[in-house]
């Protein structure tokens, strides 16, 4: 259980680490802002506190319109960019707690995208409250005005460092394919062997990410297309 | 080989986050680990399915059993089907049997197991059949799913097997409630052995040949011959060859049990009488294609009687001059059905072709017991309907409880004849 728990935990740790480093460049000033995520947080967790999250979320949802329409705008923008910062932690929620190996890879993949997307925009200097909600639809809608449509900006978490934690990432989300019913990891020599391939792959799409980082999205898409194709091919013969 | 919905699914959603990776969200860390999962996910695939391929029908041992020996309509009956392990390494199970038209009372058609070499897994349910007929159950089919539940091998184990349900037996009360209206019976037997009263005469003596009773030995001859057993051969003269005309149509599926079920269950238990006292009784079935006709020689054939009865498909008409045309060389033809599709001038037609065969015709038609107003309503009509058959020689009307003791009076009285 504790040993499931924690490759899990190990799994998700990518979007928390960048939304770490998000949070502490935010400025927190605006309190509308907090009661806004814990209000996310709240209405995704237990069926008791759901209810209590759903109060939390109308109220001050209805209370920032009204003041809005008043002529004060800081209390909604607030409200907003708590839901949004908050949102990584709540998609990290739901993959940590996702029943199935899909829902994991999504939720993984999800919060480490709102993440990245996150700290773009805190990295670009826009800690204010009111500035993190504007510049995130401003850059989310800019993305497709360019000549590379590319959702994450160029404002980028420290590579090395996220390399490395997603590296222990990726492991453990392979480990998590191996554990059933929340029992410690259950390698097979089928496991061993497809964990062997894919580092070994792997080793040639960091290979092409340093030397030719241009190549590297056609490189990895072509390789997974080409496995796939083969693995149709394979199977099909094994049925025959 | 195929993917299992977990598998699907996730190497559904690896291969659209891989092109999402490359295309629209190109993060160095989050593309590689993503493509890595990905990789690892179609390898995986791959070896586990190369493995279970591996794995034969022969891996598994497999039986099923009934807790009862006969299956009545309505009556419930525990199923078990049992799965071993044969194969010498632990295996994931997932053993599905399928009960077709027969009706779940209790338990799961699926078991779900890990099984250890020699393990047995018991896959234990009830079911009933609604009504008669021939029921399958089954194939029963092994997934075998890999360790991680992302790909499975499915094996069928055997073709699928027959439950026979056969028809309720029905109570017998008294010969003189059951019997509505009767003819005279007018009995021409069969003129064989009248005069002797004697079953067997003997006929030769011959080799004895396996599987012959010990007690037809002749064993003066053996003792005079060279040491081969010789056995006496005898001709039953007076064996009556007795026919069952049965009318299989949709106009006979009323009443509980219907009154096609008491005319196959009162057929089968007279047939065992019949045969037990030498007769050889045979029984066609009125509309169905194909083989349609069965002889019963000994007890033994009984079985075969019940399991054709039980396999009769009912029709919705018939044509009873056609069905008829080839019948001859019995010594008692019983027609037995409501006689929707029969004219009175095809019945009378048919009892003199009997006769002039040296038989006897008996037609009954079997009555739903009326214990109700729209029965009471339903047998008037019924009543009104069979009356033009009644000026016909030989032809009852019997109540479907009464078929039995009813049939049975008429054998007595044929084999007192013979």
């Amino acid at each position: 259980m504790i040993v499931s728990r924690t490759v899990r935990l190990a799994a998700v740790l990518p979007p928390l680490a960048i939304s770490l480093l998000t949070y502490l460049k935010t400025d927190f000033s605006n309190y509308y802002m907090v009661l806004g995520a814990i209000s996310l947080v709240l209405i995704t967790s237990t069926d008791r506190l759901k209810w209590a999250g759903v109060g939390l979320v109308y109220l001050p949802a209805a209370y920032t319109v009204y003041l809005l329409f008043n002529g004060d705008p800081a209390p909604f923008l607030g409200l907003a960019t708590g839901y949004v910062l908050i949102s990584p932690i709540v998609f990290t929620l739901a993959a940590y707690n996702s029943k199935n190996l899909s829902g994991l890879l999504t939720g993984y993949f999800t919060a480490y995208v709102f993440a990245t997307l996150l700290y773009a925009v805190v990295e670009g200097g826009n800690t204010k409250p009111e500035a993190v909600f504007t510049t995130l639809v401003r850059n989310l809608i800019g993305v497709f005005g360019g000549d590379v449509v590319n959702i994450i900006p160029q404002q980028n978490p420290p590579i090395f460092l996220m390399s490395t934690i997603t590296g222990a990432a990726t492991i453990a989300l392979l480990l998590s394919i191996s554990i059933k019913s929340e029992g410690p990891p259950h390698i097979t020599s089928e496991w061993l062997a497809a964990f062997f391939t894919a580092i070994a792959l792997m080793g040639l799409g960091v290979f092409t990410v340093t030397l030719y980082p241009w190549l590297t999205p056609a490189l990895l898409l072509g390789v997974v297309s080409l496995l796939t194709l083969a693995a149709a091919i394979i199977v099909r013969w094994l049925n025959a | 080989m195929t993917l299992t919905n977990e598998g699907f699914k996730l190497l559904t959603t690896c291969f659209t986050l891989t092109l999402a990776v490359t295309t629209i969200v190109v993060y160095p860390p989050l593309s590689l680990s993503i493509y890595a999962v990905s990789v690892f996910v179609l390898t995986y695939i791959l070896f586990a399915a190369v493995r279970l391929r591996k794995i034969k029908s022969s891996a598994f041992g497999f039986s099923r059993k009934l807790d009862v020996k006969t299956v009545r309509p309505g009556g419930r009956f525990t199923v078990e089907v049992t799965l071993t392990n044969l194969s010498g390494v632990p295996l994931h199970v997932v053993l599905n049997d399928s009960a077709g038209n027969l009706v779940l009372a209790e338990g799961s058609l699926t078991i779900e197991k890990r099984l250890q070499p020699n393990q047995s897994a018991t896959l234990r349910y009830k079911a009933y059949a609604p009504a008669r007929g021939v029921y399958r159950l089954g194939p029963p089919v092994v997934k075998v799913v890999d360790e991680y539940g992302l790909v499975n091998r499915v094996l069928v184990l055997e073709e699928e097997a027959n439950v026979y349900v056969l028809p309720g037996m029905v109570e017998k009360p008294r010969l003189a409630e059951g019997v509505k209206a009767v003819q005279n019976v007018y009995v021409s037997g069969t003129g064989l052995s009248v005069k002797h009263g004697v079953e067997d005469v003997f006929r030769e003596v011959g080799e004895y040949e396996e599987g012959q009773p010990l007690k037809a030995v002749d064993w003066r001859r053996t003792a005079r011959m060279d040491g081969e057993l010789y056995v006496k051969k005898f001709d039953r003269v007076n064996r009556l060859r007795i026919l069952f005309l049965v009318e299989v149509t949709k106009g006979s599926l009323v009443g509980n049990p219907t009154l096609l079920d008491s005319v196959f269950a009162s057929v089968i238990g007279v047939a065992k009488a019949m045969v037990e006292s030498g007769d050889v009784v045979a029984v066609k079935l009125l509309g169905q294609t194909g083989s349609n006709t069965l002889t019963v020689h000994s007890t033994a054939d009984l079985e075969k009687l019940a399991y054709f009865l039980t396999a009769a498909r009912p029709v919705t008409a018939y044509d009873f001059v056609k069905e008829t045309e080839e019948i001859n060389g019995f010594d008692v033809v019983f027609l037995i059905g409501r006689l929707v599709n029969v004219r009175p001038e095809q019945l009378l037609t048919f009892t003199g072709k009997v006769r002039r065969t040296g038989g006897v015709f008996f037609t009954l038609i079997p009555m739903l017991d009326a214990d109700d107003g729209i029965r009471r309503a339903l047998a008037i009509l019924e009543d009104m309907r069979v009356e033009k058959f009644l000026h016909t020689a030989n032809v009852a009307k019997i109540s479907q409880h009464s078929l039995p003791s009813y049939l049975a009076h008429l054998h007595r009285v044929l084999r007192a004849a013979a």
